[in-house]
C-alpha cells in the first residue's frame, strides 16, 4: 500500500571508508536510495571502476532497497539500512542488511515475460534484474536480520569478459 | 535524471538523461502523462544517454504506452544503448515496442 504509511523524515545518509570499502547508514525511505547510488558512483570514481558495472550494481541496490522499503516492513517506524561496497580481487560486492520481514530474492519465483502491452505483468522483474545483472547472490536470515551479499565480477583489459582467473597450483 | 523535448511534426520527442530508478520514474510518468492529456501522444523517448531503467522504470514505459494507444498514439523508443537493450530483452520488453537506431528529425522552428 505505497503512500499509506508514514515514512520518517529529515533523516541522513552517513558514510564511513576503510580504503577498499565505505559503509552507508539509510533510513526506511526511498529518497535516501538517491544517496546511496551517488555513493557507489563517488566509490567507483575514486577507484577506477567501470561505468557498467556501476549501472549494474546501482540498479541491484535500487531494487533491492526499494522493494525492502516499500515491503519490508509493517510498522511505520524508523528502521536503518545498512549498505556496504567493497572491492575484493576482481569483484566489487555489495552487503545489505534491513531489520525488515524475511525475503529471500533468490526464491522468489522467476517473473512471468508473455503476454503484449496489454496483458503484460511486471511482478518480479526487478528481483529477475538482480539476479540476472550479479555474478554472485548470497542470502542469510540472522536472527531479525535480513543480510544479502550481492557481487559482481570486475572487467578489466586482462579479463574483458569479466570472468575469474584460473589460478595454477 | 533530467527530461527535455523536442518536436518532429506530430511527433514528440522525450529526451531524457540519467537513471530511470524508483525514485527518478515518477517523474518521467507525470512528464509522459501530461503529454498524452495534452493531445501529444505519438511519444519517442531517446534513450542515448540513459545509464539503466530500473523496474519501476518499466512500470512507467508500459503504463505510458497504454494510456498513448488509448489516445490513438503510440509510445516508441530510440537510441538504447548496450546496456539498457540487455535490459530490454532481460525483461522480454522488446517486442512491445517499436525501437529506432536513431531519433527522428527535430522540426526547424
Amino acid at each position: 500500500m505505497p503512500g499509506s504509511r508514514r515514512k520518517p523524515s529529515g533523516l541522513h545518509v552517513t558514510g564511513a571508508k576503510h580504503g577498499n570499502s565505505v559503509t552507508f547508514r539509510i533510513a526506511n525511505c526511498t529518497t535516501e536510495i538517491a544517496k546511496i547510488a551517488e555513493g557507489v558512483n563517488g566509490f567507483g570514481v575514486n577507484h577506477g571502476l567501470s561505468k557498467s558495472v556501476l549501472n549494474a550494481v546501482n540498479l541491484a541496490l535500487d531494487e533491492v532497497l526499494n522493494n525492502t522499503i516499500n515491503y519490508g516492513y509493517t510498522d511505520n517506524k524508523r528502521h536503518e539500512i545498512m549498505v556496504s561496497l567493497s572491492l575484493e580481487p576482481g569483484e566489487l560486492v555489495a552487503e545489505i542488511e534491513d531489520d525488515g520481514i524475511a525475503f529471500d530474492p533468490l526464491a522468489a519465483s522467476a517473473p512471468n515475460l508473455l503476454g503484449g502491452l496489454h496483458e503484460r505483468e511486471l511482478g518480479g522483474i526487478g528481483v529477475h534484474f538482480v539476479r540476472s545483472l550479479m555474478d554472485d547472490i548470497k542470502y542469510v536470515r540472522k536472527g531479525e536480520t535480513n543480510r544479502l551479499r550481492l557481487s559482481k565480477r570486475l572487467v578489466t583489459q586482462e579479463n574483458p569478459d569479466g570472468h575469474r582467473r584460473r589460478v595454477r597450483g | 535524471m533530467d527530461i527535455g523535448e523536442e518536436y518532429a511534426a506530430d511527433v514528440t520527442i522525450v529526451d531524457v538523461k540519467g537513471r530511470i530508478d524508483s525514485t527518478s520514474a515518477k517523474t518521467l510518468a507525470d512528464k509522459l502523462t501530461s503529454l498524452t492529456e495534452a493531445g501529444r501522444s505519438r511519444l519517442v523517448i531517446d534513450l542515448d544517454q540513459v545509464d539503466y531503467i530500473s523496474s519501476a522504470g518499466f512500470r512507467v514505459l508500459l503504463v505510458a504506452a497504454r494510456l498513448a494507444e488509448e489516445a490513438n498514439g503510440a509510445l516508441s523508443l530510440c537510441r538504447l544503448s548496450p546496456e539498457v537493450q540487455k535490459l530490454f530483452e532481460l525483461a522480454a520488453f522488446t517486442d512491445l515496442f517499436e525501437i529506432y537506431p536513431s531519433r527522428p528529425k527535430a522540426s526547424i522552428s
